[in-house]
């Protein structure tokens, strides 16, 4: 106590209802707590009397004394299950109309005693008549301390946290769609077999897959899905349809069991990717589709680009523009190019040219892809003067449509002053580095 | 500064810090100083001379071989680009092609077959006063614009005070620090060590080995002859000689069995390939390579010039492994019958 009381510091703590259950040595300890509080007010009295007689330096440091407030009595025994719950899970009336109490993550009521049977507990007893039969054959079963079994508790806790967690398994990254669980993107497996043709190697993907309602006479608002799906074998045949139900999952096998039935035969440039560059329109929707090299990736509309998996093609540019959400007619509209491709040869007989390809990896040797099959080659270019489209085969079919390019961001600070002073200076010393090496050399 | 700005030299110093940087300096050169192989030529002629005799370089260019596929076969690349289509007239197909074919021979100009480069060491001063100055050796490099790598002037003044020629090693790092080549490195990449050499070899990676050492080493550096002959050599042991077929180096290659009179693999190989004028070649540029020997002597006395008879005098004196290319001339000129009765049927 007096080490305490020279550090300056004394903690009281009135917790009688802990301290009645406590050792006889702690109770001695209250004891002395109770003493010591009476000390405490006799020494705080005598330093009131001697604070006038002595100078502040030769004072001792006053103490400190912290009370913690302590509730002597508990309502859980007093309150029933129901309503303790209730202060955990309540949602108030105005709380639910705004759709509170209804998220993934909320908390839940959880039975505690779920796991618990009567007549087990840590102490492993059997008892017989309560929890094991009397008798075992002719044999009467004897009170048995069995020893403990360690996994108890935590099966206990197993089997409540599985209550109070909603239960989601998701799917692996893979296999997921474009978003969370939903269905857009997803796999949904191949087609049913028509008699005995089984669709093997095809594999179906969720396009769209929406709850559509229409009011009729009887029922009022009637609710079913649709679901848009594309079928393909990832190797040149693919095909697209759409199914409704009521159900959801019926709606998707009756899209994909349709979408078996128009398959088309798609051409694929080298089994990679298209044969030239395309423009294409459908309602609102148009499409620049760029053929790319071996590598490149697909990059383009997620539809697009799900139907290309579904197709074969691996290399592709494309981009949509206009109606970008309407599914549907991306998916025709890319359909529609597709099936319409021109191949080399055709473009070499249609012409009468040579369609000649060169790359950079091949150091730009020309390899002839088609010539005109009767063998005549026409000898002057038909080259349209103002707008030089035939001789450009990147452009050749986008029937005279550019591509919208977004103009590049300028800077928050390009409006400022000092910037377009600094634009200007920079102007002005635009060649000043290489000309200084040039000068310093006596080059110039 | 009243010099003319022409003449100015701009001269830098680079201080070396390290000795070790220098380790490295001899390995190469103790190598090529005996000839591979354990064998020295018959004719004391320098190998490069020869290389670059008008004739020599003919027959060279001949047995090279030249497939446009080959020459501009797809090699991988970190720049992805799409191919470019063109709708051509025949006239244009044709100066286009004619380009290409024009590039191609670029590509197959060969690299030179020089004989190994040997330091002197050349003392330009001997300053005995001013030793100690540095721990280091101090090396002056001339900067100056346009000149020859060979010809600049790159000299080293040593701790002890003598200020002496850098030598070859030093030069290629001056150079490299200065004038750099795109794709050369500082340091020796640790494929040419002999081990790494040999798992390349394993691997089958001739040419680009042989590219790699073109870039990175002088074509009379010791490295570079040890690379390339350790490669000649292994694809005479593989007989994979069509690797190098239609690529620059396979004109090295050729000039490198005739000088060393190690032409019988690739005389069966050029016949089994039904390059038989190649194979004359080949037997050419041996004669010429080696104007004393027996074949070569015969051949001016019975003023030869069929293929076939070139090619039997040779084995009938010189060859070494005249059976295997004897077999080889008899399965050819059987073939040969074969296909003429057939087709005269």
């Amino acid at each position: 106590m007096a080490a305490a009381w020279r550090a300056g510091v004394l903690i009281l703590t009135k917790c009688p209802r802990i301290i009645t259950s406590c050792s006889p040595e702690w109770q001695q300890t209250r004891h002395q707590c109770s003493l010591v509080t009476q000390q405490l007010q006799y020494r705080v009295c005598l330093r009131a009397h001697t604070l006038s007689q002595h100078s502040s330096a030769q004072m001792l440091q006053p103490p400190t004394v912290i009370t913690t407030i302590t509730r002597d009595t508990t309502y859980f025994t007093k309150v029933g299950a129901d309503q303790l719950w209730e202060g955990v899970v309540a949602v108030s009336n105005a709380g639910r109309k705004r759709g509170r109490g209804k998220r993934v993550g909320r908390k839940k009521i959880t039975d505690l005693n779920r796991g618990q049977m009567i007549g087990t507990g840590r102490a492993n007893f059997l008892w017989p008549g309560l929890n094991t039969p009397v008798l075992k054959g002719r044999q009467v079963i004897q009170r048995k301390q069995l020893p403990p079994n360690p996994d108890r508790d935590a099966e206990l806790v197993r089997i409540r946290d599985e209550m109070s967690r909603i239960s989601y398994k998701a799917n692996p990254p893979l296999l997921r769609g474009w978003s969370g669980s939903r269905f857009p993107g997803q796999s949904v497996g191949p087609p049913d077999p028509v008699g005995d043709y089984k669709f093997e190697g095809f594999d179906t993907k969720v396009l769209e897959f929406r709850l559509v309602t229409n009011m009729t006479g009887t029922l009022g608002r009637k609710q079913s899905f649709t679901a848009f799906v594309v079928v393909g074998n990832k190797n040149g045949l693919a095909g697209y349809g759409l199914g409704k139900s009521q159900n959801g999952r019926a709606a998707i096998r009756v899209a994909k069991n349709r979408a078996a039935q128009n398959l088309m035969f798609i051409p694929r440039f080298q089994n990679h990717t298209v044969f030239h560059n395309m423009y294409t329109k459908y309602h609102k929707t148009s499409i620049f589709v760029h053929k790319k090299q071996k590598g490149h990736g697909l990059v383009s509309h997620r539809v697009i680009s799900t139907i290309c998996e579904m197709m074969g093609i691996r290399d592709i540019h494309a981009k949509v523009e206009g109606s970008t959400k309407n599914v549907k007619a991306i998916t025709k509209g890319f359909f529609n190019a597709l099936i319409h491709q021109e191949t080399h040869q055709d473009l070499a007989d249609r012409m009468g040219l040579h369609v000649v390809e060169t790359s950079k990896l091949r150091a730009d040797l020309p390899v002839v892809v088609a010539s005109p099959t009767d063998g005549i080659v026409r000898d002057k270019q038909l080259v349209d003067e103002e707008e030089d489209l035939e001789m450009d085969y990147d452009r050749l079919y986008f029937g005279g449509k550019v591509e919208y390019e977004r103009p590049k961001k300028l800077p928050f600070y390009h409006k400022l002053r000092s910037y377009r002073y600094r634009k200007a200076e920079d102007y002005m010393r635009r060649n000043q580095a290489g000309c200084k090496v040039l000068r310093d050399a006596g080059l110039w | 500064m009243a010099a003319p700005a022409a003449s100015r030299v701009f001269f830098a110093v680079h201080r070396i810090l390290t000795r070790n940087s220098l380790r490295c300096s001899g390995h190469a050169r103790h190598l090529c100083s005996g000839e591979p192989g354990g064998r020295s030529p018959a004719d004391a002629h320098d190998p490069g001379s020869l290389f670059i005799q008008p004739e020599v370089q003919d027959i060279l260019w001949r047995v090279t071989g030249f497939d446009l596929d080959k020459i501009f076969r797809e090699r991988p690349s970190k720049d992805l680009q799409p191919a470019k289509y063109h709708l051509l007239t025949e006239k244009q197909l044709q100066e286009i092609q004619g380009e290409a074919v024009e590039r191609g021979k670029k590509r197959l100009q060969m690299p030179p077959v020089m004989t190994c480069r040997e330091d002197v060491e050349h003392i330009l001063s001997d300053n005995p006063e001013i030793e100690g100055f540095d721990q280091h050796p101090y090396v002056f490099t001339d900067i100056s614009y346009n000149l020859p790598d060979r010809s600049r002037s790159i000299v080293v003044r040593e701790p002890n005070g003598k200020l002496r020629m850098a030598t070859h090693n030093e030069r290629d790092r001056m150079l490299q620090v200065y004038f750099p080549v795109p794709g050369r490195m500082y340091s020796i990449p640790e494929m040419f060590q002999e081990e790494n050499v040999e798992r390349l070899l394993r691997k089958g990676k001739y040419e680009y080995v042989l590219d790699r050492a073109c870039v990175q080493f002088e074509p009379d550096d010791g490295s570079y002859i040890r690379v390339t002959q350790r490669i000649y050599e292994h694809i005479a042991s593989v007989c994979e000689y069509d690797q190098l077929r239609s690529t620059r180096h396979f004109g090295g290659m050729a000039f490198y069995f005739a000088y060393y009179k190690k032409i019988d693999g690739l005389l069966v190989d050029m016949i089994q390939r039904d390059f038989l004028a190649d194979a004359a070649d080949l037997v050419k540029l041996y004669h010429i390579l080696h104007p004393n020997c027996e074949s070569a002597q015969q051949v001016k006395v019975q003023q030869v010039k069929d293929e076939q008879e070139l090619i039997q005098l040779y084995l009938k004196f010189d060859s070494h492994h005249g059976g295997m290319v004897e077999l080889a001339l008899q399965t050819y000129n059987e073939s040969r019958e074969q296909t003429q009765t057939n087709l005269g049927n």
